[in-house]
């Protein structure tokens, strides 16, 4: 019977099935109870890490991953001011109405905004800090539609699980001065971005679209992440512990950018779409099953012998378990 | 992380029974009405998940503050805050109650980081000459101001207020190193504040007023005197109008509070700098305890002119070590202060459990407690009854045995034997004489032995004689004299430094209000620990909130024979010497209070605050004729 079993981890995502490693034996209570965390996932699961680069005290990066909106903010600036342009950020964005989340020039003209509300209120927090922020946003929809936009060269991916490797495929292009054609002003490299919030640079934001279907994966980073990640390569590492939850996932790719030579901050936030039914489905109708067993159970007549000299006494009615005896099942959130 | 041990629900009954260090699933919190348990189902590689509930018996009328909390949380969880504990879910349980879903990653409180001591790794082979040190070393306390600094500025930047901060309320996480030993790294980036039950939103409005009781001890020390005005009139309006016209400069202040305290324990052995450190975070505090909400507008970059000295320090400190830290829980008896609540309004009257003590054997309690003016009230009391139970029958032998092959062992090892057979014989009522210093360093044992073998042994009268010196010697401005007559008093009969277990259970009491349980409860501590010189004087202040000065006098005095520097024993003696009408003797006591006080901005502050206060208008009419000739008494060195 365990062979038939949902191997350990994660048996959401489809490439779980693929994986090489056997599955231990599990019983059929280690079954039920994953099941049942299984079934308690959102339909848009979350995860990430954010760890301090070796060349900062502290964290500039700020990552915030609340539906509906995913983001990683990458502050720049000298000292501690950095730090304060990238949280700032992530807080103004809860200003942004709901209705422009899903219309994409109207996204686009309230992040337009951003520059002046975040120099200001640097301003005020922190005068002459002269610190800014590059940012990268995904509004998304429960339905996997939504918005992408970003400012400076923070990353948006795609990963799409298919039948032999995942694809990778880039939804934003790095505001960088190469890419951008601008010539970097002096101590900066062509690599730098170009575009930033809080500093008067943040030119015209871009705003594009986003479908992601069931088990499709998003993949936000600042730079100290996708500088020293190829696209290939993270696609393998994803695929390959892919049954690792989100969390853990996200801080083991952090974790591989620092031993592959990055001494940045470096922010991986990870999205994923579960599927509505999926692995929950198996559960589900096995409770729906059981359910129908035990009725059937009690509605029929022979469940106890009756006493035709009616001198024994009937059998106690049965009770439902309370939460008293501990047999109640855990609640749902 | 098996199976078997997701499924086990984990809770503590205490934070003593806890090691955050040891458990390798991350931190269980505790507070006065609030339970923290982990939840079980998570799977393996997910963030652990813990339920934060109403404990039971903690009335319903805590409700809406839980309600307000989970609504500042949403908020929070929105907005990308670093410093805040992250929060998952917000819903209720089969009862209706709100309940909060965290992964509480924020490590342990400051308060249970104070109870440890900290061997650097380089330490561990060679044991001669490397002492433990205290968590709050000079260079610590920088760095968690820093930080703090630095959270607060993000976190009041957000249009947050958090309005109750304290070291159980700052969340340091840590590293643990990846090899056998167990030594662990604290990641001062990432302290977290949690505790968001009276936090004020620029966003969110509420009614009702605020539950911190304004007039509790512990408010006293960290809420600011605008902040305290404000929640006085809103008690009285019954509306949240005063509370919510106040700003950020609220928790700086509670934080220069926090610093003070840790100012107040810091270790500074083996630091060359210790005295100029000292000096130079004893201003970043001043500093912080000067900002109150006021008229005006907090200025621009406020937080980052206060951070500005505090980076220059530890700029000139040079490369911090970052090394591995090796904890060791301290004996309940040195513990370095006790955790503190926030005070809440109508929480007096909630049921609380008994506080928890070490049994002591009834014959051995008998043959060390001196007499005890207990009343009929106090001894039904059942406070008392929990802390010294009395055994019987085969428990009793056991213990009595087990009492007996202690003292055996004892005797044989130190040959006490005489001191034991003194003991026993000494009949009730006559007071022990005072102990030898005893600690556990072997250096500090040689040392203090010589300081006693060279020092003159006072008599009880003489040590009185040494303590009016210093009452003279305030009043006629001689400081020489007192720190003169201080230092024969510490050279002769001071204390070893021992503290009663039941101590925190007595302040404990206080701090809710319950002066009667305080005075039981720190009586019998100061039977069991006789030279407990902070027992004797939190029962002194119990004593005088009962209006029983003679009592208050009595263990005031005992404080001070044992510890003349003791600065609240002075203030209260000050209080109790204008109630009898000795006002030039409270003037001289009240210079002594501010003069040996470590943390005097804070006391000034607490000694003129405007009313209501706990202090009596005899002794108010005393600092206030004293003006501003209490920020002339000289600064002592530390």
């Amino acid at each position: 019977m365990s062979s038939r079993l949902t191997p350990p981890g994660d048996a959401v995502t489809p490439l779980a099935r693929h994986r090489v490693v056997p599955a231990p034996r599990r019983s059929v209570a280690d079954w039920l109870r994953q099941q049942w965390a299984l079934a308690r996932r959102p339909r848009i699961e979350s995860g990430w890490a954010s760890l301090c680069g070796t060349g900062h005290e502290r964290n500039q990066d700020a990552v915030l991953a609340a539906m509906p909106l995913f983001a990683v903010a990458d502050g720049v600036g000298g000292g501690s001011a950095g730090e304060l342009a990238s949280s700032q950020m992530l807080a103004w964005c809860r200003t942004i109405q709901p209705a422009d989340w899903h219309r994409p020039e109207a996204l686009a003209a309230k992040l337009g905004e951003a520059d002046a509300a975040l120099a200001s209120a640097l301003e005020r927090l922190s005068p002459g800090g002269r610190s800014a922020t590059t940012f990268v946003g995904v509004w998304l929809r429960r339905s996997g539609r939504g918005l992408v936009a970003h400012v400076g060269d923070s990353r948006v991916l795609q990963l799409r699980p298919r039948s032999g490797a995942w694809e990778a495929t880039r939804l934003t292009a790095d505001q960088t001065y190469a890419n951008l054609g601008e010539v970097p002003p002096v101590g900066s490299r062509p690599d730098d971005p170009a575009r930033m919030v809080g500093v008067g640079a943040i030119g015209e934001p871009s705003v594009t679209r986003l479908h992601l279907r069931e088990n499709d994966w998003l993949l936000l980073c600042s730079d100290g992440f996708h500088r020293f990640m190829s696209e290939p390569t993270l696609a393998a590492l994803c695929k390959s512990e892919a049954s690792v939850p989100l969390h853990g996932l996200a801080h083991q790719l952090a974790q591989a950018a620092v031993q592959a030579g990055s001494r940045d901050d470096i922010s991986v936030l990870l999205v994923r779409r579960n599927p509505s039914g999926g692995a929950r489905a198996s559960f589900w109708l096995a409770l729906a099953a059981s359910a129908i067993a035990a009725l059937a159970l009690l509605a029929s007549p022979c469940g106890w012998p009756s006493d035709p000299a009616g001198d024994v006494p009937a059998p106690p009615p049965v009770s439902a378990p309370s939460a008293a005896d501990g047999a109640a099942p855990l609640s749902p959130r | 992380m098996s199976a078997s041990d997701l499924m086990t629900a984990r809770s503590h009954a205490s934070a003593n029974a806890y090691d955050p260090f040891e458990d390798t699933r991350g931190p269980v919190g505790h507070a006065t009405h609030f339970d923290v348990e982990r939840i079980p189902g998570s799977l393996a590689g997910e963030p652990a998940r813990f339920r934060k509930t109403i404990k039971p018996g903690v009335g319903a009328d805590l409700l809406p503050m839980i309600h307000r909390e989970n609504l500042l949380l949403m908020d929070m969880a929105t907005r990308g805050l670093r410093h805040v504990a992250q929060s998952l879910e917000f819903t209720r349980d089969s009862s209706d109650t709100p309940f909060v879903v965290t992964t509480l990653d924020a490590g342990p409180s400051l308060n249970l980081w104070r109870d440890y001591d900290f061997l650097a790794e380089d330490d561990r082979s060679g044991a001669e000459g490397h002492a433990a040190r205290s968590f709050l070393t000079p260079v610590v306390l920088a760095r968690l101001l820093r930080h703090l600094l630095l959270a607060l500025r993000e976190f009041h930047g957000a249009g947050f207020i958090h309005c109750d901060i304290h070291a159980g309320n700052v969340c340091l996480p840590f590293e643990r190193h990846a090899g056998p030993v167990r030594s662990v790294r604290p990641l001062f980036e990432q302290l977290r504040l949690i505790d968001f039950g009276h936090t004020l939103s620029a966003r969110l409005n509420f009614e009702e007023p605020m539950r911190l009781d304004p007039a509790a001890t512990e408010s006293l020390r960290r809420v600011s005197p605008a902040f305290r005005a404000a929640l006085h009139r809103d008690a009285e309006s019954g509306r949240a109008d005063a509370v919510r016209a106040l700003d950020f400069r609220l928790d700086l202040y509670a934080l220069g509070a926090l610093a003070s305290q840790f100012l107040g324990s810091m270790d500074g052995s083996g630091e060359p700098r210790g005295a100029a450190l000292h000096a130079a975070m004893s201003a970043s505090v001043d500093a912080l305890l000067a900002q109150d909400c006021g008229a005006a507008a907090p200025e621009p970059g406020l937080h980052d002119r206060l951070l500005r000295p505090i980076d220059a320090l530890l700029a000139s400190l040079g490369p911090l070590d970052d090394g591995w830290l090796l904890p060791r829980k301290r004996a309940a008896a040195t513990r370095a202060e006790p955790a503190r609540e926030t005070p809440l309004v109508g929480a007096r009257a909630t049921p609380m459990a008994p506080p928890v003590a070490a049994p002591i054997p009834a014959p051995m309690a008998a043959s060390i407690a001196p007499p005890i003016a207990v009343d009929a009230a106090q001894a039904a009391a059942p406070a008392a009854a929990a802390v010294v139970p009395r055994p019987t029958g085969r428990r009793s032998a056991l213990i009595a045995a087990l009492v007996a092959s202690a003292l055996a062992v004892w005797a044989w090892q130190e040959d006490h034997l005489q001191s034991i057979v003194s003991i026993l014989a000494r009949p009730a009522g006559e007071a022990p004489p005072a102990s030898p210093a005893r600690t556990a360093n072997p250096k500090t044992a040689a040392a203090a032995s010589r300081a006693t073998a060279s020092a003159p042994v006072l008599s009880a009268r003489e040590v009185d004689d040494q303590l009016n010196a210093m009452i003279e010697g305030a009043a006629s401005g001689n400081w020489r004299q007192v720190e003169a007559a201080a230092h024969r008093i510490s050279e002769s009969a001071g204390s070893d430094g021992s503290t009663s277990p039941l101590l925190a259970s007595g302040r404990e009491a206080i701090e809710q209000g319950d002066y009667g349980g305080a005075a039981a409860t720190l009586r019998l501590a100061t039977a069991k620990v006789p030279a407990d010189w902070q027992a004797w004087s939190a029962l002194g202040y119990a004593a005088l909130r009962r209006n029983e000065l003679d009592a208050a006098k009595s263990a005031l005095n005992r404080s001070l024979q044992l510890h003349p520097q003791d600065a609240s024993a002075w203030a209260h003696l000050g209080e109790i010497l204008a109630l009898q009408d000795n006002a030039g003797a409270s003037t001289a006591t009240l210079q002594l209070a501010v003069y040996f006080s470590t943390q005097r901005a804070r006391t000034l502050a607490h000694l003129r605050a405007p009313a209501p206060t706990l202090i009596a208008p005899e002794f108010q009419a005393v600092i206030q004729d004293m003006g501003r000739a209490l920020d002339q008494v000289p600064l002592r060195k530390p």
